[in-house]
């Protein structure tokens, strides 16, 4: 299945205040925001998502076997628009 | 497909989503496991690589140095580097795109296995 190109893809920008707002009515209760020259960045412990213009870098080290990361995916990509 | 004054055209993601005014956002994953491994970081990384070659058959699988390796023309990396103080654990950082999701969740998911 990998072999075939995305039918789908995202575009838009990420606001970060609408972001943290999202993530924290899903649970995710300890990020911090930060802002950067470049963009910003949510945080915790075992969580960082950097957004930086139109590229996004998540990265999940909670050993939960990749909930976290589906979860994520989820609400990024209720946050852009699909093409 | 694009359809302007001129015509229709057919071009690729890049240049449509640019032509448009509608621009692309990439997402990126990483995950992130610990796993108890002795010894040299090349050890760990021969370890994955060899589990991963046999597993992803119709794929190409290259180590690229001693703590990467690349799968399918780094469609997925894995990353292998040293947890500081532990002598007995490693870490192994799986990274791919949206696009990939298919093959980087299946990959960690393989990598899940190989450290159980």
């Amino acid at each position: 299945p990998w072999k075939c190109p995305p039918s789908k893809y995202k575009w838009g920008s990420l606001d970060a205040t609408t972001l943290l707002n999202k993530f924290t009515k899903e649970g995710f209760l300890q990020l911090k925001l930060q802002n950067s020259p470049t963009g910003f960045v949510l945080a915790n412990d075992t969580l960082t998502i950097t957004v930086e213009g139109t590229s996004t870098h998540v990265v999940c080290g909670g050993g939960d076997d990749g909930a976290t990361r589906l979860k994520v995916r989820r609400i990024l990509s209720s946050c852009l628009q699909e093409l | 497909l694009i359809m302007n004054e001129e015509g229709l055209k057919i071009v690729d993601i890049e240049s449509a989503s640019q032509e448009i005014g509608m621009p692309r956002h990439t997402i990126r994953f990483t995950e992130k496991l610990v796993f108890r491994e002795f010894g040299a970081i090349s050890r760990t990384t021969d370890k994955i690589a060899h589990v991963l070659k046999n597993k992803l058959t119709d794929l190409t699988v290259e180590v690229l140095s001693e703590n990467e390796i690349s799968i399918s023309q780094k469609r997925v990396t894995v990353r292998i580097s040293p947890v500081p103080k532990s002598e007995t654990e490693k870490e192994v950082a799986t990274t791919w795109g949206m696009e990939d999701d298919e093959l980087g969740s299946f990959v960690f998911a393989l990598l899940l296995t190989v450290r159980k």
